[in-house]
């Protein structure tokens, strides 16, 4: 960097703006059965003797 | 894909650790789907990848050390997705000198101004070596280290691709005053 820390970086700023509008967006329903399999085997797993 | 989530019985232990692997995992979507959306441009092919790279993570995670880089670790995962992809389908090779071109003679910004939608379009015209580092630096906040590990590569080679990336884009951005803007980012 050629200039302080502080100095404005458009580019930065831009790929940040790009990176939060993506993950501030709501998740879409596949996503959800993903986790929701997830958690099912965790519980499955959980009910279930060790070996 | 759901043959990734077959389990077997599990040591209280194991449980614990897939417990909080499972949260992770949560947890780092929304940095999954922007390096992906990133990487590809497309929203829904983004996503496939991410689901992918989820299942392939959770599949493997015995072999993820607990203590170690998670997100670098889930980020290589669904970087290879994105490789294995576009290696399958040439339309996503992205790099197009002709569409670079054009956009150099048409669209140059306005003075002064930079545009999100600009950024992301001239994104997807770099080559992906380059992007990626963008990605990863830029949008997510990723060292020089993280990206490295991310990639596998020195990280100088990350310095160089990550300079060289910033450069095309603010030229692809700003046509031929881009280096005003390159001036203002270096």
């Amino acid at each position: 960097m050629r200039q302080s820390d502080t100095a404005f970086d458009p580019i930065s700023a831009a790929l940040q703006q790009l990176h939060h509008a993506v993950a501030s967006e709501a998740l879409p329903d596949d996503f959800l059965k993903i986790l929701d399999e997830i958690d099912a085997k965790i519980a499955a797993a959980s009910a279930s003797p060790p070996p | 894909m759901s043959e990734l989530l077959t389990e077997s019985p599990v040591s209280p232990a194991t449980l614990a650790a897939d417990k909080v692997f499972r949260d992770q995992l949560v947890a780092l979507i929304p940095s999954l789907r922007s390096f992906a959306r990133g990487l590809c441009g497309w929203r829904d092919m983004a996503d496939d990848m991410v689901q992918d790279a989820m299942l392939r993570g959770w599949a493997a995670r015995t072999s993820f050390t607990p203590g170690t880089n998670f997100r670098a670790w889930m980020f290589m995962i669904l970087r290879n997705q994105f490789y294995t992809t576009i290696r399958k389908d040439k339309r996503m090779s992205s790099w197009d000198p002709e569409v670079a071109e054009r956009l150099l003679v048409e669209a140059p910004a306005q003075q002064g101004a930079i545009h999100v939608a600009d950024v992301a379009r001239a994104l997807q015209m770099l080559p992906a070596e380059q992007r990626e580092v963008l990605l990863l630096i830029g949008a997510n906040g990723a060292s020089y280290d993280e990206a490295a590990e991310i990639i596998g590569c020195a990280v100088g080679t990350i310095k160089s691709r990550l300079a060289r990336g910033r450069r095309a884009l603010a030229l692809l951005i700003d046509g031929p005053d881009g280096d005003a803007l390159f001036d203002k980012v270096a």
